[in-house]
């Protein structure tokens, strides 16, 4: 069965001022119909980029290397115009930050109703029933009274179910969710959770969750990514890399998450050192400077994809029989 | 405690002398500043030696040659009473350098001494002051220019007085909004809390940081104010004759357009240089202290 | 809405009051005797006397005061010193004058500024956009009365495109649009330059904006999320700027009146200004004035319309 999503070497440099950044290095990985992936990094990891490339949406001065096929097509192959129209059109979004993302002189229905406008089937009023169904959906109350409503008379965690809601009324196969719980509080995270959940219901497709926080991934995904420096070093089932996690960073990234020191201790852990620059040209492993189990070949040379017996694959050296 | 003795103030003056320099060097960087800095520094010299590079004396009438154009005796010509034009250009250059010092050198000592005020003082002074700020600066400028001639007189007295008048508010808003958002900065908190006084607080801290903005606002203002003196001279409401400025040869020239129209055309040439330069230079100034271009490459021009 | 149209409607009155106490201030009771200043110097004191009675100058400061508002109030500017003639009427034929020189100078900065501000936002850093970034700038730097003059002197002395003078003859509409082109273009030179300017900068801020990259995540086509979605936000800062600028758009129409002797409320003060013909002057700078901050509320309005967060500011 064709993979929804097959991701093949993919590398994506952008052009600056100062020199080529290269954000995202020979990327691979497979999304199947059905399955939620948590796609986690720290900041600067490239998963914005790769989410914006999956999204097809990505900035003039991106210059693209390798192969995004989404159902079968390559992304980048296509024109600008074709790859708008797949834009709310099969792939959908839901960004990070829910108060800038709304236009905010326009009242909510109006932006409801253009974000349908891919289905030229259907007129004005369909789409508005369409838009209020859904809004009662995503568990929005009195949803004909907040279509007239302003963005900005709206809580943050409204306007992020509002903004799921769209995502959802244009039927994506595949939806991608780029942090959509980080600029909420923990309550609110909560709630936009349980909708995230329910929503598999609703997506005849995939769900790709961005995120930086491991603890949605347990709860939300079925399979995980894990990005350093612009390259994937571990991709499995979520079980698989959570409970025995093989990369040197997955290792030290979930030991660093705080629900899991067991008693008191006088300091959080951290990761020692820097993530390394994109701009700046490299050999051998990304992590290597700060990795605790690094030896000489891992400065020298890339580490090769070594898959496991749990189904995951990790990218290093050590894992070499 | 015996021993210590306070750090020496090494920094007092090599700190703004320097920063000074690196602000020039930002402006020389792209082709407009350098292009703008040029234009001012003309202007400026020009101001300064206007009484020694004239080759005649600006008021001095010699009616054999009046209504002459352009000549190698006269490079820019002659006016209505034979004077030359290039001395009084020059001669009139320093006389609106003179306007534009009082002017804006008078709009920023009452303006940031009243921005310093109403920063400081209490709130019910602040808010009248910001309510006769804000109509002063709302209302048409030459309207109210010629009201207060009408008044007052007219001569660059009267010019220089109607340009604090209209600048001071832009000064004081600026003092007084530096002022506020600097009061609550932590250093000046901890500046306070060591029991310094306003008013070293106001030199250290405040003044040194607000030289930015000002800096800017003058070089934006110095085309206005020429616009003013022009303006009110040639209405014949500013400088008086025989006293040359630009605007006194534009009027002197109006009457002669058809027949000499080289006198308007000299009047307005230094306008021209003077008041695109100074804005020119108000923009690479700004785009030099804008902090978020600092570190950055120079952007290519 | 209503709410903010009551608080910028007092605001403004407010400002209003403020300003007629201002010049009563200073024409009435700045030092001087405004009667000699009237009269010149070949008054005789018998005149002077009859004049300071007529001005109610001997009486005491708040009943003069009072009796101005009230005159003010009744629509009475008092009258012309030299013509005897109500000053209200010497306003009311100068200002359409005036007015249309105006709207027809805004008129030129919006048709051409704007969508020169946009183009340049949408060919952002191009050569294009610079040439213009230039020119824009230098627009706004050149005084009016020199763009003024030399615009006569080009266009109407030289090539003889436009008539230098005057405008027009009375009944011919097509005669006297003949003669504002030039006086206005010359008024709204220096706004065509900022409004190109603001155009783009305001362009290019709100296509920063992450909402807009909400709507092409949606696919929805650019020109779209441009005209229906980008223009609207973007043009607010334009037209309260607009209103802001009218101040400076009637000092430069003023001027450019005396320039092209045309006539309107310029000439009205210039002739006042040098006969020192206090009542309209001060008449003059009274409507003036109240048309101006009447423009600026309207603008300020209209604002809040097109986005409705500004209701919520003040």
């Amino acid at each position: 069965m064709t993979p929804l999503l097959d991701i093949a070497d993919l590398s994506i440099t952008y052009a600056a001022a100062s020199g080529p950044v290269r954000a995202l290095r020979n990327v691979s990985l497979t999304i199947a119909k059905g399955e939620v992936l948590g796609l986690v990094g720290e900041s600067g990891s490239g998963k914005s980029t790769l989410a914006s490339a999956m999204m097809a949406l990505l900035p003039a001065n991106a210059a693209v290397n390798g192969r995004l096929e989404f159902n079968g097509a390559d992304l980048f192959a296509l024109g600008p115009e074709a790859r708008r129209r797949l834009r709310g059109n099969g792939v959908a979004a839901i960004f990070q930050d829910p108060f800038t993302a709304l236009n905010p002189a326009t009242r909510i229905g109006v932006q409801l109703i253009e974000f349908q406008h891919h289905k030229t089937g259907i007129g004005h009023a369909e789409r508005s029933r369409r838009a209020v169904a859904m809004l009662g959906r995503v568990g929005i109350s009195d949803p004909e009274r907040r279509m007239r409503q302003y963005p900005f008379e709206l809580s943050g965690g409204i306007r992020q179910r509002v903004l799921i809601a769209a995502a959802l009324l244009t039927e994506p196969q595949l939806l991608i969710a780029d942090e959509p719980t980080t600029a909420l509080d923990a309550t609110t995270e909560m709630q936009v959770v349980a909708l995230l959940r329910a929503s598999r219901a609703l997506v005849d497709g995939a769900i790709v969750l961005v995120t930086h926080d491991m603890r949605l991934v347990a709860d939300l995904c079925d399979r995980v990514a894990v990005m350093y420096a612009g390259e994937l070093v571990e991709a499995g089932p979520t079980a698989e890399v959570v409970t025995r996690p093989r990369h040197p960073y997955t290792k030290a990234l979930l030991a660093c998450d705080p629900a899991r020191i067991a008693g008191p201790v006088r300091r959080f852990p951290t990761i020692p050192g820097q993530v390394p620059d994109p701009a700046i040209p490299r050999d051998g492993c990304a992590f290597a400077a700060r990795c605790t189990e690094a030896s000489g070949i891992c400065l020298t040379t890339p580490p090769p994809m070594v898959r496991g017996d749990g189904g995951d694959f990790a990218r290093c050296h050590r894992l070499v029989a | 405690m015996t021993g210590v003795s306070p750090a020496p103030e090494i920094r007092a003056a090599p700190a703004w002398l320097k920063r000074a320099a690196g602000l020039a060097r930002a402006v020389l960087a792209g082709t407009m500043g350098k292009v703008s800095a040029a234009s001012v520094g003309l202007m400026l010299i020009l101001a300064v030696s206007a009484g020694i590079i004239a080759p005649y004396d600006p008021i001095a009438i010699a009616p054999m040659d009046r209504l002459e154009g352009p000549s190698l005796s006269h490079p820019l010509g002659t006016d209505q009473l034979g004077r030359d034009l290039l001395s009084r250009v020059f001669e009139g250059t320093r006389t609106v350098m003179e306007v534009v010092v009082a002017g804006i050198g008078g709009a920023l000592a009452i303006g940031l001494t009243m921005g310093l005020v109403a920063g400081f003082g209490p709130r019910l002074l602040a808010s009248a002051l910001m309510l006769v700020s804000d109509v002063v600066m709302s209302l048409p400028m030459m309207l109210f220019a010629l009201a207060m001639t009408a008044m007052l007189g007219g001569g660059l007295e009267t010019v220089v007085f109607v340009v604090i008048a209209f600048m001071v508010p832009a000064y004081f808003r600026v003092a007084r909004g530096q002022t506020l958002t600097l009061k609550g900065a932590d250093y000046v908190a901890a500046a306070r809390a060591m029991g310094a006084s306003p008013l070293r607080i106001i030199t250290r801290h405040l003044l040194p940081n607000m030289a930015g903005p000002l800096l800017v606002l003058i070089a934006m203002d110095v085309p206005t104010v020429i616009g003013i003196e022009s303006g009110l001279s040639f209405l014949g409401q500013g400088a008086q004759p025989p006293t040359p400025t630009w605007g006194s040869i534009l009027r002197d020239g109006f009457a002669f357009i058809r027949q000499a129209p080289h006198i308007v055309l000299a009047g307005g040439l230094p306008i021209l240089i003077a008041t695109v330069g100074f804005t020119f230079f108000s923009e690479a100034l700004r785009d030099a202290l804008d902090p978020r271009l600092v570190g950055k490459k120079a952007r290519p021009k | 809405m209503a709410s903010y149209a009551v608080r910028r409607l007092f605001q403004s009155a407010l400002v209003l009051m403020a300003t007629i106490a201002a010049l009563f201030w200073l024409t009435y009771i700045a030092p001087g005797d405004p009667a000699s200043v009237m009269l010149g110097p070949r008054a005789t004191a018998a005149e002077k006397a009859a004049l300071r009675s007529e001005m109610q100058l001997d009486k005491p400061i708040p009943v003069r005061f009072a009796h101005f508002w009230g005159q003010v109030l009744d629509g009475d500017l008092g009258k012309d010193m030299v013509t005897h003639r109500p000053v209200a009427t010497l306003i009311e034929e100068a200002l359409p004058r005036t007015l249309a020189l105006t709207a027809l100078a805004i008129g030129w900065a919006i048709a051409i500024g704007i969508p020169a501000g946009c183009w340049c936002a949408v060919r952002r850093d191009g050569w294009g956009d610079r040439v213009v970034g230039v020119v824009s700038t230098a627009m706004i730097a050149v005084p009016t009365a020199v763009v003024g003059i030399y615009a006569l002197l080009w266009f109407a002395v030289r090539l003889h495109w436009f008539p230098a003078i005057g405008a027009g003859r009375p009944g011919d509409v097509g005669d006297q649009l003949h003669h504002l082109i030039l006086p206005s273009f010359t008024v709204g030179i220096g706004w065509v330059g900022y409004l190109t300017r603001l155009a783009r900068a305001s362009m290019l801020e709100v296509l920063d904006e992450p909402h807009v990259r909400t709507f092409r995540a949606f696919g929805v086509p650019g020109s779209r999320i441009v005209w229906r979605y980008v223009l609207p936000i973007a043009v607010t800062p334009v037209v309260s700027i607009l209103g802001v600028g009218i101040g400076g758009l009637l000092s430069n129409a003023i001027l450019i009146e005396i320039v092209f002797v045309r006539p309107g409320i310029g000439r009205l003060i210039y002739d006042a200004v040098l006969t020192r013909n206090f009542p309209v002057l001060i008449g003059t700078v009274l409507v003036t004035a109240a048309l101006y901050l009447l423009i600026n509320l309207i603008a300020d309005l209209i604002v809040a319309s097109l986005d409705p967060r500004v209701r919520a500011a003040l």
